[in-house]
């Protein structure tokens, strides 16, 4: 089971909380209350997506470390590694988020047309400029699962 | 770069054409959904019928950038002689790891009902994420459907 099937079980378990209120709400006729339910699942998913996206970056910076120490090892040609040591004076969390991900996937693929949607997604709850955005959490937890099985590891 | 040193939110140039295009095409599957729904009932269960309610605002912020009016997602419930037995919920197009979510809301159960079709595709993929069956979804049948009303009625 990968840490995003976790945090899908630990998104089931809340959600359900706010899915009886909803039930209930609906079988009282309480329109005030069923709106107030839906508000707070809302705002569960968005919680919970910001956590599956924290768990994901730390996925690609991880796979990202594997190939920039393949790049910079003794045994990479100096004309590929030159370009490694000039990149990388820092840490590899310095580096832009999307510029791992060009190291782990084809730019012109869905897969990083996906990743560049979660990242939207993500900048727009943080930026706190439009807290309309929806998101079906255990959708995006399994896809993440299988967007880091596919990344480059060399 | 603004707030946390996060970079500013996309404002990349878009489609109007297109992103109207998408909104049509979403309005059309949610009423194809109704359709559907209405011809499950008059196969299994003659004494229910779908009725409209007042339809849901949409004004996501794809739509915002292209300048477009808001428009009415259609909205209906399921209901009997004397009683309300589900309400269909649209909560937008727009939704990561989506392409369209709709909330089912009963008394027993309220499962999310999201289309994993890719944007303007000629077949819906519509998928259940039910609690009570885990992380994983499950195709959208007459079947599931079928079940959702008999738990209502039991």
């Amino acid at each position: 089971m990968s840490v995003f099937d976790d945090i899908a079980n630990n998104h089931l378990a809340t959600n359900s909380v706010f899915e009886a209120a909803e039930e209930q709400a609906y079988e009282d006729s309480d329109e005030a209350a069923f709106d107030r339910a839906g508000q707070a699942r809302k705002d569960n998913d968005q919680l919970y997506f910001l956590y599956l996206f924290t768990r994901f970056e730390l996925e690609v910076t991880a796979a990202f470390e594997v190939i920039a120490a393949a790049g910079l090892s003794p045994a990479t040609q100096w004309q590929e590694r030159r370009v490694w040591q000039a990149w990388l004076r820092g840490s590899a969390r310095d580096i832009g988020f999307l510029s791992k991900v060009e190291i782990l996937t084809d730019k012109g693929r869905p897969d990083y047309a996906a990743i560049k949607r979660y990242y939207d997604g993500r900048n727009t709850i943080a930026h706190g400029r439009v807290w309309d955005e929806q998101f079906s959490v255990r959708a995006v937890a399994q896809d993440m699962a299988g967007l880091v099985s596919r990344f480059a590891r060399r | 770069m603004s707030l946390f040193g996060l970079p500013d939110l996309d404002e990349e140039p878009i489609d109007v054409a297109h992103t109207e295009r998408l909104v049509d095409d979403w309005i059309a599957r949610l009423q194809g959904l109704r359709s559907q729904v209405a011809g499950w009932l008059a196969a299994d269960f003659p004494s229910l019928s779908v009725v409209d309610r007042a339809p849901v605002p949409l004004h996501q912020g794809p739509m915002r950038r292209a300048g477009l009016p808001p428009r009415d997602m259609p909205a209906f419930e399921v209901v009997g002689a004397d009683a309300r037995i589900m309400r269909f919920v649209p909560k937008g197009l727009w939704v990561i790891g989506a392409n369209g979510r709709v909330d089912i809301i009963s008394r027993r159960a309220a499962p999310e009902l999201i289309d994993r079709s890719e944007p303007l595709a000629p077949e819906t993929n519509w998928q259940i994420y039910d609690s009570r069956l885990g992380i994983r979804s499950v195709p959208w049948t007459m079947g599931y459907f079928g079940g959702l009303v008999r738990e209502v009625l039991a």
